[in-house]
């Protein structure tokens, strides 16, 4: 059965001009790529290679010099399309005068829902990332990771059908880091689209199911994680509890049946378990409560695996 | 259909809200709120009058009333340039663009939030100023002819300048005196201007006759004020002796004549019982004048009793210098009325400022709305004092068109003139407020609307990166 | 603790650190669009006044001369004000100046630099604004009494060439920035002031009828009594411009210094806008410092007042040369010492103030 895209461009392109109307950086080349629905979708590359000028695009924020976007089945800049979808800049650019709950009454407003619910919302949201004690308090004063919270909270004010987020981990801790990598699973396991991006691999292998690879305004690869990581030619046990004897044994027999060479490793734990681990003992590690106005809207994908189940 | 103008309605009301929360809490505001108490509260205060009511009432008036609608002119017009722009700038925008709003969502509801916040601002201002004037009515105990009032004006019955401007090049062309090489348009406009300032000369035993007729009757016994301003020749403030007779058309026989001998003002003003015109003609009038007695036809005379031999000539502009004041509804009503036309210019502002803000950044569009601004108010001014001497030189024409153009393009906007009327004690007709608001108020704001809109709709919200 | 520079190679490099600040935060101030429209505006508006003349205040010229000082004030403010706000405050909120204060610079050298800085983009304007005030004087309608000419006159061609010199400056910064894609900003800027400069010293060469000198003694000058030219006399080249006003326009620099430094010292707590109107008060109150200050006990709000705020009518002298008045150099030396005084004042105030600012 085929899957609906819930975005999809052709021959997209983007050249940014001087006053003279000359072009001075083509930031986006000729880009093809779709989003299916309910995929966790990473966009990876270096810094201008071009991910944030096509979020932008597809956000409707930035007007393609040429190509064809269709994101939930219309052009970005219909209102009835942003209707339906979340968007978390890599900088939260917030109102700094106003508070939490101010910010995610305004942008509920925005959406043209009524006062009652727009409360009801605004209270399950901040209590999903943990700012009800910090609710009234103006976001001027927060530091950049509880700003990127009150980000996050506004992205998701509308209960999308298509979450963008725009480096979504950047500027957080690792246990920040965390906890946003959990909301995305969590969202995608409701069915929610996501397209992000990020410059830190791990996060992407983290969350994504399918990734593109952008440099300097092209896409240089595409496809599932799995599948573009994968190398066929080589193979991996991984046993426990296996005696120094063993190993030796066990390595002469296999080079001398299969008349190859083996590679031996000891698999270590990586910096960010180890550190998780840790501060999991304190007590401080927690997973986002989903809104349960987040858990009413979307269907769910219980079952499908994906990256997230390495989580 | 409804759900859709309602969540339109919330969207809007959700900008207005950000907006005003954002006015309200940033330092600006309070300085202005500071700025417009100082005005309010200290500059009557500091500012010397010439120690009668009048002056008194002239100072709170013009002076207070006109700096604190300057201080909220500029300050709305540069607040509305910060609205978009700065947001534009701030990449804040990029948050709000991506919701499902319009423009015209966007451009309303922040509008709406300078209307909001300058509706409460001159509300401060004139409730400020009117207990100032009721506090020193009390203190000083000012005579019922000091108080402030609220009078119509009738000016005497005669052909507009623009219609005797018609008529007269009409006869030039009969006589084949049409200048050679002026447009019909120029040579109109000269016309009117002539007609506009057209005087009549009073010399020493001569009288003048004006006939007025009121644009709603008057009930007996309601006071009427004769108003004269006029000049002698060489602009000498010398003693002039003067009649003036008053007579009611509905009233035949009987006029009311007030000697003047002290003209050192260049302006008399004086107030006639209209209950003088019956008596002794034991209720004659109340038939003639019909519908209960309403007066609605006078006729003023103005007969100049100085020496022929010493004294000067007197000049009457009758066009803008005669009138007759008539009792026009409270002073309270027309302080309401004042405010309401400089509510309507604040809206057009605002709006000025906020299509200004979503075409520029915040610097260069404040620096182009009070150029524009500046621009106006000097067009204006200059567009008052050309003289034909000056029109006809070639080096002024550059000036003068675009003074004239200026004039032309503001005229409207700037029809009502609030604070004078209220210092003369004149009534804001109910047609000049409600022009002044359409005009202001409505339709010039919907042009900058829709042009505001176009570029918002057009312009990228983010930049590269 | 302000420590003076140990020896002489410390001087030399604060020196230097000085003149790295001070040019950049000329070069990052006249390249904003809003430097370069308040000159143009200045410019115009000094230039447009013969045009639009319907008054001439009881001397030829007059209007155009007070219209142009009057412009070189205002904008002036506008421009110091402004400029000192964005180098100042929108460092301190960017991080850039906390990058500068990183490096071995001190937070004196820090602020003594930025007022420098902005002085130098005022005394560009200046320069501009007093030439344009210059021929918008002698562009004006003179009635002049000649052998040959009675009569009013104008000088079209000083006042074409003035706004030929504008839209030239306008069209090689815009070629610069279209073919080498240098900042248009910083050309425009330079350019507009230096256009009118350039078109004072040009109108040297021709009288205001148009005629190239040399010509005699009578040739269309207006000097009149200033110096009147004999019959006999033969002019190469004679600039009619009224060089009596360069005085009053010196005093019309020193205040925009003081507002400069005042500006600069304000902005290290306070933003642009906010930093605009205290000058703008102090411009209002200082002009109007007699009236208000008159007669007023020593030990008084005004006459604390009158202590406090500069004296800004000691640097309005406008009225001074009409009708053939000058201004002394002594004086004009005089009021060169209070302004610097009015500015150490200032700047030593700001450095105190940006002292205790936290950056970052």
């Amino acid at each position: 059965m085929e899957v609906e895209k819930v975005i999809e461009t052709r021959g997209l392109r983007k050249t940014f001009r001087d006053f003279w109307r000359r072009p001075t950086v083509e930031a986006v080349k000729g880009l093809d790529f779709s989003v299916r629905q309910g995929e966790v979708f990473g966009m990876l590359g270096p810094n201008g290679s071009g991910k944030s000028t096509t979020l932008k695009m597809l956000l409707g924020l930035l007007h393609p010099t040429k190509g064809e976007i269709r994101v939930l089945g219309a052009a970005p800049s219909d209102t009835r399309v942003k209707a339906r979808i979340g968007y978390l800049p890599e900088v939260s650019h917030l109102h700094p005068f106003l508070t939490p709950r101010e910010t995610l009454m305004y942008y509920a407003s925005l959406f043209g829902m009524a006062h009652g619910e727009a409360v009801r919302r605004t209270a399950e949201l901040l209590s999903m990332v943990d700012l009800t004690q910090a609710a009234d308090r103006a976001v001027g004063r927060f530091s950049k990771g509880m700003a990127r919270r009150v980000g996050l909270a506004q992205a998701l004010v509308n209960a999308p059908e298509l979450l963008i987020l725009d480096e979504p981990t950047s500027g957080l801790d690792p246990i920040g880091c965390r906890e946003v990598k959990d909301l995305v699973c969590l969202l995608a396991k409701s069915g929610v689209t996501v397209l992000m991006t990020s410059h830190l691999l791990s996060d992407v292998e983290d969350v994504c199911d399918r990734v593109a690879i952008l440099d300097r305004g092209a896409l240089r690869a595409e496809g599932k994680i799995a599948d573009l990581l994968r190398k066929p030619e080589a193979v991996r046990f991984l046993i426990e509890g296996l005696s120094s004897e063993a190993v030796a044994a066990l390595r002469s027999e296999i080079e001398e049946r299969a008349g190859c060479r083996v590679q031996l490793d000891y698999p270590a734990m990586s910096l960010e378990s180890f550190f998780l681990q840790v501060v999991a003992q304190d007590g401080r590690l927690r997973t986002f409560e989903m809104a349960p106005f987040l858990r009413a809207t979307q269907g769910t994908r219980e079952g499908e695996g994906g990256a997230c189940s390495k989580l | 259909m409804f759900k859709a103008v309602t969540e339109s309605a919330r969207r809007i009301w959700g900008v207005t809200v950000l907006a005003v929360r954002a006015s309200l809490r940033t330092k600006g505001v309070t300085a202005l709120l500071v700025l417009l108490a100082v005005c309010v509260g200290v500059l009557p205060n500091v500012v010397k009058g010439d120690g009668t009511p009048e002056g008194e009432l002239h100072i709170l008036l013009a002076y207070t009333l006109g700096f604190a609608f300057g201080i909220l002119c500029l300050a709305t017009l540069w607040a509305a340039c910060a609205l978009f722009a700065a947001e534009i700038d701030s990449e804040r925008m990029s948050l709000s663009a991506v919701k499902p709003v319009r423009a015209a969502e966007f451009w309303v509801g922040k509008w709406f939030a300078l209307l909001l916040l300058n509706a409460a601002l001159l509300l401060a201002v004139y409730a400020g100023v009117y207990a100032q004037v009721l506090w020193r009515m009390h203190r000083k105990g000012w005579e019922e002819a000091d108080r402030p009032a609220s009078r119509r004006v009738t000016r005497p019955e005669l052909p507009t300048p623009r219609e005797e401007a018609r008529q007269t090049l009409e006869l030039m062309r009969q006589k084949n005196l049409t200048p050679k090489g002026l447009a019909e348009k120029a040579i109109l406009r000269t016309l009117e201007e002539r007609a506009q300032d057209k005087y009549d000369v009073i010399n020493p035993g001569e009288q003048v006759r004006w006939q007025f007729r009121l644009l709603r009757p008057l009930r007996e016994g309601a006071p009427v004020t004769v108003r004269v301003t006029f000049d002698t020749e060489y602009s000498t403030r010398e003693h002039v002796k003067g009649v003036c007779r008053l007579g009611c058309r509905e009233r035949p026989g009987k006029t009311v004549e007030v000697a003047l001998d002290d003209f050192t003002r260049n302006a008399l003003e004086f107030v006639v019982d209209t209950r003088a015109f019956s008596q002794g003609s034991g209720g004659r009038g109340q038939e003639s004048g019909g519908a209960g007695g309403a007066l609605q036809n006078f006729e003023l005379t103005f007969a100049h009793a100085g020496d022929p031999k010493k004294a000067s000539a007197l000049m009457v502009r009758f066009r803008q210098d005669v009138a007759l004041l008539t009792p026009g509804g409270s002073f309270e009503a027309n302080l309401a009325r004042a405010a309401c036309v400089h509510w309507g210019v604040l809206a057009l502002l605002a709006a000025f400022g906020l299509t200004l803000s979503a075409c520029f950044s915040l610097p260069v569009a404040a620096f182009v709305a009070t150029v524009l601004l500046v621009l106006t108010l000097v067009g204006n001014s200059v567009a008052e004092v050309i003289s034909e001497e000056d029109a006809s030189l070639w080096q002024n024409r550059v000036g003068i068109w675009v003074s004239r153009g200026v004039h032309e393009a503001s005229l409207r906007a700037m029809q009502a003139a609030p604070l004078t009327a209220l210092t003369r004690g004149e009534r804001i007709e109910g047609g000049v407020l409600g022009a002044s608001l359409a005009w202001n108020g409505l339709l010039l704001p919907l042009c900058f609307a829709a042009a505001g809109c176009w570029v918002l709709r057009r312009r990228e919200m983010a930049d590269a990166g | 603790m302000i420590r003076p520079p140990q020896n002489r190679a410390g001087a030399r490099r604060m020196l230097q650190q000085v003149a790295a600040i001070a040019g950049t935060t000329l070069i990052e101030a006249i390249q904003q669009p809003v430097a370069f429209l308040i000159l143009l505006s200045a410019v115009l508006t000094t230039l447009l006044v013969p045009v639009f003349q319907f008054h001439r205040f009881s001397e030829d010229g007059r209007l155009a001369r007070d219209s142009g000082l009057s412009c070189m004030l205002v904008f002036g403010l506008v421009l110091a004000a402004g400029t000192a706000g964005r180098s100042v405050a929108d460092e301190i909120a960017r991080g850039t100046a906390a990058a500068a204060i990183g490096k071995p610079v001190s937070r004196v050298t820090f602020v003594v630099a930025k007022w420098l800085g902005v002085c130098g983009v005022v005394a560009i304007f200046w320069c501009g604004v007093l030439a344009a005030t210059l021929l918008a004087e002698r562009c004006s309608s003179h009635f002049l009494t000649l052998k040959e000419f009675v009569g009013s006159a104008t000088d079209p061609w000083t006042l074409a060439l003035s706004f030929l010199g504008v839209l030239s400056a306008l069209i090689v910064a815009a070629s610069r920035h279209f073919f080498w894609r240098r900042r248009f900003g910083v050309a425009a800027f330079a350019g507009v002031a230096l256009s009118q400069v350039a078109v004072a010293a040009v109108s040297g060469f021709y009288n205001r009828f148009g005629e190239l000198y040399p010509l005699h003694g009578e040739a269309a000058c207006e000097c009149g009594a200033e110096h009147a030219h004999a019959a006999t006399e033969l002019l190469l080249y004679h600039p009619e411009l009224n060089l009596r006003v360069l005085p009053v326009a010196l005093l019309v620099l020193f205040a925009l210094a003081i507002f400069a430094a005042l500006a600069t010292a304000l902005a290290t707590r306070l933003q642009t806008g906010a930093a605009l109107a205290v000058c703008a008060g102090v411009l209002i109150l200082g002009l109007a410092g007699d009236a208000l200050t008159a007669g007023a006990p020593l030990f008084s709000l005004r006459g604390l007042l009158s202590g406090v705020l500069p004296d800004i009518q000691n640097f309005w002298l406008c009225d001074a040369v009409a009708r053939e008045g000058r201004v002394a150099w002594v004086y004009v030396a005089e009021a060169g010492a209070y302004a610097a005084t009015c500015c150490a004042i200032c700047l030593v105030a700001g450095c105190l103030s940006f002292r205790e600012r936290d950056l970052g």
